[in-house]
């Protein structure tokens, strides 16, 4: 018996293309150019305004899409990849536009390859997987 | 889905187990972080939603821990400390660090699923499991540094494995473990037993022992009896995958980075937590868990404002 459930919906409040256009340039602006996100807060707020978008909550997200870059700069984390994408979707970054950003993803890297390093640490937990961080059916809630 | 349609259905019963003496072999206090607890409330409600009954085997320790989480009536079959904290079975916890749901299978009466407390069942699973004796989560593959040779196999003294074991088999991730006939889950025990008893010599990884008593076992006791074990997917990252959330070798991560422990909470809640948006238990537990959040929780406090009455 199969259940039909909409949990998976999406729920971001929509936007114009030309507010998405905005956060993605600025987006780009700090990912790919290093650019200050500071310096850029008081005309994302004057634009979220006349978007009628909650800047505090913009702010935060972006703020952790950012951090979350560096994390997987630093670790090349395929789940962490897809909770980049998923955080972007947050930003109002189309999955589209977030390809553009060239954040390599781990699989494309090294091809998704498997490790059974994990099975080398003391981790209480790790009962089977041959994945580091591998997650079971995040497609289920969102993960792409 | 009605209610009605629902239970028309047999009713699973399922357990979760909560052993705290692996960690507090490591460490002095037991501890799970806002994520993994979300899991488990989850797991238990959504279990109870759509499949049937739950039970939590813990031990006193654990117990501690549910009361101080507001967690004592998650489970509607209620909560036992007796199995696992009288038990004195001579098995090291810290090489079988998943012996505890063992202990509490053995106590389970058949049909019966262990279910992992970071596993969520999303559906209804009642046709899988009228088809099948053992239902496993997924197949293993049988990587070698893993599923060690059983000559690498660190052993009790004068333990010799029986020559009927088919060594070829595929292991079974038990993270979901249905089983239907008693007789089989007594074997089954019986020979995970004979194994994880008195076997105290530590391997390199503290993985490979357990595993084996575990999850090949299961395999290999199904080969020799001739039950076939069925699968609730066929592989672990299939996109055909419409039942099962597993946090797997995910919590490692979530542990680490806490930016991704409360983007994964707030996710779970903005989609699973939907579909609880009438549970009495889940609306309390929400209350008390995540409405006066710091301020780096801040989208999850707008996420309950926005799904919640209180």
């Amino acid at each position: 018996m199969q259940v039909e459930s909409d949990f998976t919906k999406d729920n971001t409040p929509q936007v114009s293309n030309d507010f998405r256009q905005y956060i993605f340039k600025l987006a780009e602006d700090i990912v790919l150019y290093s650019g200050s996100f500071e310096k850029k807060k008081k005309n994302l707020r004057a634009r979220c305004e006349r978007e009628i978008v909650n800047y505090n909550s913009l702010e935060y997200n972006l703020t952790l899409f950012f951090e979350l870059v560096e994390d997987y700069s630093k670790s090349n984390d395929q789940v962490l990849y897809r909770f980049l994408k998923l955080q972007a979707g947050f930003c109002f970054i189309e999955v589209t536009d977030f390809v553009g950003l060239q954040i390599a993803s781990a699989g494309q890297a090294n091809n998704g390859s498997q490790s059974s390093d994990k099975y080398k640490n003391k981790n209480l937990e790790s009962t089977s997987s041959n994945q580091q961080s591998g997650i079971v059916g995040g497609h289920l809630f969102g993960l792409d | 889905m009605t209610e009605t349609a629902i239970m028309k259905h047999t009713s699973y019963a399922a357990f979760h187990v909560l052993w705290t003496k692996p960690y507090l072999a490591n460490s002095k206090s037991f501890s799970m972080n806002d994520a993994e607890i979300l899991t488990m409330v989850l797991s238990a409600l959504m279990w109870q939603k759509y499949n049937g009954s739950i039970k939590l085997y813990t031990d006193n320790r654990g117990y501690e821990f549910i009361i101080e989480h507001g967690l004592l009536s998650l489970w509607d079959k209620g909560i036992d400390t007796e199995v696992l904290e009288k038990n004195t079975y001579p098995i090291d916890p810290e090489i079988f660090w998943a012996a505890g749901k063992l202990m509490a299978l053995e106590n389970q009466t058949t049909p019966c699923v262990m279910l992992d407390t970071d596993l969520i069942v999303v559906h209804s699973i009642h046709e899988q499991l009228e088809q099948a004796d053992i239902t496993a989560l997924h197949a293993e593959i049988l990587e070698p540094d893993v599923y060690l040779h059983p000559s690498l196999l660190k052993q009790p003294l004068n333990f010799k494995f029986p020559d009927c074991y088919n060594w070829t088999v595929s292991p079974s991730n038990t993270a979901f473990l249905f089983i239907r006939d008693e007789s089989f889950k007594k074997f089954y025990l019986n020979e995970s037993k004979q194994f994880m008893f008195n076997n105290s010599e530590k391997p390199k990884e503290l993985v490979s022992q357990m595993v084996f008593a575990e999850q090949r076992m299961l395999s290999i006791c199904a080969n020799l009896i001739g039950i076939p074990v069925t699968y609730l997917i066929s592989d672990p990252f299939t996109l055909s995958n419409l039942d099962v959330i597993h946090l797997w070798g995910f919590k490692s991560l979530l542990r680490e980075n806490r930016k991704i422990q409360n983007l994964f909470v707030k996710q779970l809640l903005n989609t699973l937590g939907k579909e609880l948006s009438t549970n009495a238990f889940y609306l309390h537990f929400l209350e008390s868990h995540f409405h006066n959040q710091p301020k780096h929780l801040q989208p999850v406090s707008d996420i309950l404002l926005q799904s919640t009455t209180f």
